[in-house]
């Protein structure tokens, strides 16, 4: 990996390409866990590489490769988050809402539960998706929350409750389908 | 609490399901990958564009010497048909002149028959390569030429004057004062032509390069013209202080790990000095005009003050207690360092509040050694002893290395103290660019110590051109303004 590593460093178009599909696979997860859609995640994807490769000089070999490329695709995903308009708004869902389309579920004998809640993940409204992507996944305390997000704390607080509610009540909906 | 278990679990279920589930994205995402740095990657020409110019400056240096000294090759010869032509009617009126030699050659042959040593001298109407029409002769006594007692003689015979068509550009003028006519022959024997000019057109002798091994100047180093062609070699020294932008780094976590460490990163400018030392070497192409290269060593050093803040609380976990354990690493172009700091509580009566800001402040010193290399053009006017010289250099810098020392660690709180705990540890760190360039400008006073030998100090600046660090976003280019002297030996 070092070698692989120095190449790119170096511009290598041909290691760069071999350290995208190393890691595509995990970060296109992350990606489709804060994106909106499969097409917004895509778009997401490339953004963060192009963002690693931009500053892969800035990884200093002091922990693990991947949580740095992790770190940087999760920063492109929250400025894409907050690029959105109304990104923050809170309104109240009613059940209409939190029905999902049957069309929007995998088929669940086919599918692995990631999957399936990638869909249902899709379907927050993005502030609650943030908020529950940085906390749970990431890790990231209420108040890093609340400075990356611009937000006061007590807003990461509710909406991360409202965010696992509402993630909860999709699931066991889905469960019950 | 029961609630809180059920969050948990939740929250640890959805990070298992994720862990465990991947997916591929499409092709065309990688494609847009490679779109995107192929349409942002730096032409060829903008990464070099300074050889170019330095290409430009010295093609440029080149055609204005070859032109300079087409333009007097070309006033020379016209002198020379002009004196010539006089040379020519006043024999043609002094019938005194039909008694001198004829030729040159037949003097030739009367000083050899004489016995006496001969040195030859090229003739204005030599034609090299070709028969030779006229030889000059000076004579000494048993071979050895003594300038005092005797004086060569300039032949009894009419030489018509011509400009020598010489491969290689080159050509011997005689003074018109010294063309002797016939009757100056008789009165003044001993005046004889001196060689004023020897010029060699630069883009000739290249566009010819064999050209000039067969010429086959047979001239006395006092014959010869002074310039071109003189070499100026000698130390230089200066000192500058120096200015570079720098994107500086530091992280700080808790000794024991967790949470969430803290990044502050700094885009300063960061002040210092830079001392350079080494050989100069200065070939002199014409009167005032050098061309000029070396060989120097130079040291650049900056000092700053990391003044990273933070916060008590939560995003510092193992923040209870009196006594707390950070690391904290620091990221500056030359280095990298890790510190062990242990910041201590100094009135434990006092109850900090986890919101109470705490600020540190490391001082670090670094320093870069470069191996410079120059190259320029300088222009140097004499007024007797005094001299006043302008300069402008492209520089090389070659990195030899660079290091980082931790100088000084205090706490801005009044409730805390920190120490250091063990000693720091050092890293390289490879974003520091192995190669920049530099252009550098000086005047310089001189005076000339004796001939030859000419000491010069003067104010010098130097401007960076290419960033000296690899990190895109770094952009780390500097000013240096400071004094350069120099003890300079010609050659």
């Amino acid at each position: 990996m070092d070698q692989l590593l120095k190449a790119c460093l170096k511009g290598d178009r041909n290691a760069q390409k071999k350290f995208y599909n190393h890691f595509k696979d995990k970060m296109f997860v992350v990606c489709l866990r804060y994106a909106n859609n499969r097409q917004d995640a895509e778009d997401l994807l490339q953004e963060g590489f192009i963002r690693v490769f931009r500053d892969l000089h800035q990884y200093h070999g002091k922990g693990s490769l991947e949580g740095w490329v992790q770190r940087v695709i999760v920063h492109a995903a929250i400025d894409y988050i907050r690029s959105q308009q109304g990104w923050m708004k809170l309104k109240k869902l009613d059940s209409d809402e939190l029905q999902l389309p049957a069309e929007d579920l995998p088929d669940e004998g086919a599918m692995e539960t990631g999957k399936i809640l990638i869909a249902l993940m899709q379907k927050l409204p993005p502030g609650f998706r943030a908020v529950l992507n940085m906390h749970v996944m990431e890790g990231f305390t209420h108040q890093e929350i609340a400075t990356r997000l611009g937000i006061s704390e007590g807003t990461s607080k509710s909406q991360l409750s409202r965010a696992r509610q509402l993630m909860k009540k999709l699931f066991e909906q889905k469960l019950t389908t | 609490m029961a609630e809180h278990q059920h969050n948990d679990r939740f929250d640890e279920f959805l990070k298992n399901s994720f862990d465990n589930y991947s997916e591929s994205p499409p092709d065309s995402v990688w494609e847009g990958i490679d779109a995107a740095f192929s349409g942002s990657r730096v032409p060829l020409w903008r990464r070099h564009w300074w050889l170019g110019l330095i290409g430009l400056v010295l093609l440029g240096t080149l055609f204005y010497q070859h032109f300079y000294y087409q333009k007097k090759l070309n006033q020379l010869e016209q002198k020379l048909l002009e004196s010539s032509e006089k040379a020519v009617a006043s024999t043609s009126t002094d019938s005194a002149s039909q008694s001198v030699a004829s030729s040159a050659d037949e003097l030739a042959g009367d000083a050899v028959q004489s016995g006496v040593s001969e040195r030859e001298f090229i003739s204005p109407d030599n034609k090299l390569g070709g028969q030779s029409n006229a030889r000059w002769y000076e004579m000494g006594a048993g071979g050895m030429m003594d300038t005092v007692t005797q004086r060569p003689a300039w032949p009894k015979a009419k030489l018509p004057y011509q400009t020598a068509a010489l491969p290689g550009n080159a050509t011997a003028n005689a003074t018109t004062e010294s063309q002797p006519s016939a009757s100056a022959i008789d009165e003044a024997p001993t005046a004889r032509p001196t060689v004023q000019l020897v010029a060699i057109a630069p883009l000739r002798l290249l566009l010819h390069p064999g050209a000039l091994p067969h010429v086959d100047l047979h001239l006395r180093a006092s014959q010869m013209a002074p310039a071109p062609g003189n070499l100026w070699a000698g130390a230089l020294a200066g000192m500058y202080s120096t200015q570079r932008k720098f994107k500086q780094a530091s992280t700080l976590g808790h000794h024991h790990g967790g949470g969430f460490p803290h990044h502050f990163v700094y885009q300063s400018n960061m002040s210092g000095y830079s001392t350079s030392a080494g050989l100069m070497l200065e070939k002199q192409m014409a009167k005032e005009w050098s061309l000029r290269t070396g060989l120097l060593y130079t040291k650049t050093r900056f000092s700053y003050v990391h003044a990273p803040t933070f916060e008590l609380g939560e995003s510092m976990p193992g923040m209870h207690g009196f006594d707390h354990d950070f690391q904290y690493s620091l990221l500056t172009p030359s280095a990298k360092a890790t510190l062990t700091l242990r910041v201590e509580q100094a009135d434990t009566t006092v109850q900090i509040p986890n919101d109470e800001n705490i600020e540190l402040r490391v001082g670090a010193d670094q320093e870069f050694r470069y191996l410079s290399i120059p190259i320029g053009l300088s222009w140097r006017k004499q007024w007797g002893r005094f001299g006043l010289g302008l300069s402008t250099d492209f520089i090389g810098n070659l990195l030899l290395g660079s290091a980082m020392q931790v100088s000084s660690i205090e706490v801005l709180h009044p409730d805390f103290r920190v120490h250091q705990q063990g000693s720091p540890s050092f890293g390289k760190l490879e974003d520091i660019a192995s190669f920049n360039v530099e252009l550098a400008t000086a005047a310089s006073f001189s005076v000339l110590l004796k001939p030859g030998l000419r000491l010069q100090a003067g104010p010098a600046m130097r401007f960076q051109l290419s960033d000296s660090s690899t990190g895109s976003q770094n952009g780390s280019k500097g000013t240096s303004v400071g004094l350069e002297g120099a003890l300079m030996c010609r050659f």
